[in-house]
């Protein structure tokens, strides 16, 4: 499909585009706004440290384990109806997480959000794929698309510092509704519906052995990065690839699997995909760490190393708008590679440095350089999927995102917390605490790239 | 006594401040060789992959099966991004 043999979206579609921006930005803007309200509806709803963990964490849980299914059943029943619906139970989860009585009525509301939040991106993804047929302007949109979660994670603590100073901690939360309403409202007037109408009935069991391999998998790595090599994550990362292996048997089986395993037979679809998964997994821990110095060693506060975030978030959306147009000129490998070997000088001035305003920059071009990766990876993967799959395509697109990031939060965490407890070894009286600072996998004060 | 605490602070802190760098070195360090091998396999794989917009030389442009699929509903193999 070139330029030249397809009819270019117009206003329409750009409309649409404007539309499928507002559940984009929302879903970055959400993450940011719960670590500042943190503190304030802990107190006012009594949650202890536990219950704080799950109010952070189930959405992300539900989030990645719906992911793909959510994908798959965008292609089935309809990509504008599932976002609708979504868009629905986003709102009125939404509500009900301000309103929330106790911490349990906070975590099932977050719940319900993550399972929302899961139809959200790759219904978006895909219908950018049918309503830009034309190569140029779907890397653009793609472009515009990942600029929206880097837009709502600068202007989630600006508006959401402002709402929690002037309201109470739930107001944080009805920010959302009314970008859904204007989505139910506006969606089906500029966005087209599309169905793989030759595809079979969504198979259960698939979805019952998707959701036991990746939530297990991922509460696992995440409970490794917090708690260390304890017996339950790993018994349930064991349990997760054990599910997760029996998911790929069946996938193979079918006729019409949940995700159709052909597509990794594509060497582009697979490595843009190894790519993107590389890329988030040194990106999570790299910002956790540097997150970790601010504090730990430039002696900032949450709040403060989170904004220090900040121009790393603003490079990635300049970045994001201006890479495809340099996508026109220049092959999207020696693009996205280019880029890389600028992150790689950044890790490498990383690896040496004492100093907060170098990583404060530093992280800045990282994202920057990255950016490629990102907005032409996610293009790549959706270009290489049939349309009738690219739901399924986008899901996995995102599944990356949110494995890559837990997974260096996990693994190149332990690494770095291995290195800590050995230096500290010997260098501190005998009765000083010598916990590795590695924080909590939901310290992070900033959303994973999309 | 009052100064006990602080001492012990003074003790922890700073070595912990310095193992911590360690490890960011330690961690970056290895960032560093994953996109390097992330920036190797990107280029060999996606190289024959046009700029957005153009089309593929014929030769690397075969779809790569389905022949009931019409050209807007499969793309083909060689992605044009």
């Amino acid at each position: 499909m070139t330029s030249g043999e397809t009819t270019k979206a117009g206003r329409r579609e750009w409309l649409g585009l404007a539309v499928l921006a507002l559940p984009t930005f929302l879903v970055s803007f959400d993450i940011f706004v719960l670590l500042l309200a943190l503190p304030q509806l802990s107190a006012d709803l009594g949650a202890n440290s536990n219950e704080q963990l799950w109010i952070m964490d189930i959405y992300g849980f539900l989030l990645a384990g719906f992911l793909l299914t959510m994908g798959t059943l965008g292609d089935r029943i309809g990509r504008r109806k599932l976002l609708l619906i979504g868009a629905t139970v986003f709102g009125v989860a939404s509500a009900t997480a301000a309103f929330s009585t106790s911490p349990e009525m906070l975590i099932a509301a977050r719940a319900l959000l993550g399972i929302a939040g899961a139809t959200l991106a790759p219904s978006t993804l895909a219908l950018i794929s049918t309503m830009f047929r034309d190569d140029k302007q779907r890397a653009g949109a793609i472009g515009i698309w990942g600029g929206m979660f880097t837009l709502g994670a600068i202007i989630g603590p600006i508006l959401g510092g402002f709402m929690l100073q002037t309201f109470w901690w739930g107001s944080v939360f009805l920010l959302g509704i009314p970008a859904m309403v204007l989505l139910l409202v506006a969606g089906p007037a500029v966005l087209p519906e599309f169905r793989d109408t030759k595809a079979g009935r969504v198979d259960l069991p698939s979805v019952a052995l998707s959701l036991a391999g990746i939530l297990p998998l991922i509460y696992g790595v995440k409970e490794l990065a917090r708690a260390g090599w304890e017996p339950l994550p790993l018994a349930a990362v064991l349990v997760g690839l054990l599910f997760g292996t029996l998911f790929i048997r069946r996938q193979r089986r079918l006729s019409d699997p949940l995700v159709d395993l052909s597509l990794f037979s594509n060497g582009s679809f697979s490595a843009t995909l190894g790519g993107m998964l590389t890329y988030s997994l040194v990106g999570g821990a790299t910002m956790l760490f540097a997150t970790q110095f601010f504090q730990l060693v430039g002696g900032l506060s949450t709040l403060e190393s989170g904004l220090a975030m900040l121009p790393g978030m603003a490079a990635a959306t300049v970045a994001f708008a201006i890479t495809p147009g340099l996508a026109t000129k220049v092959r999207p490998a020696f693009l996205i590679a280019g880029g890389l070997l600028g992150t790689v000088i950044c890790m490498i001035v990383f690896s040496t440095t004492h100093s907060v305003t170098t990583l404060v920059v530093g992280f800045a071009v990282f994202s920057f350089c990255g950016a490629p990766m990102v907005a032409l990876g996610t293009n790549l993967v959706i270009a290489n999927a049939p349309m009738e799959k690219a739901g399924s395509a986008g899901s996995l697109a995102q599944m990356c995102n949110e494995f890559g990031s837990a997974l260096g939060i996990a693994v190149v965490g332990t690494i770095g917390s291995a290195v800590y407890r050995h230096q500290i070894d010997g260098s501190v009286p005998a009765d000083a605490p010598r916990s590795s600072p590695t924080p909590p996998a939901t310290a992070s004060p900033v959303p994973p790239p999309p | 006594m009052s100064d006990a605490p602080e001492r012990l602070r003074t003790a922890v802190l700073a070595p912990a401040q310095e193992a911590f760098t360690g490890s960011l070195h330690v961690v970056t360090g290895i960032g560093a060789v994953l996109l390097a091998a992330v920036a190797l396999l990107i280029v060999t794989k996606l190289r024959h992959v046009p700029p957005v917009g153009q089309e593929a030389p014929a030769a690397e442009d075969a779809p790569e099966t389905a022949p009931e699929a019409s050209a807007d509903e499969r793309r083909p193999e060689v992605a044009k991004v």
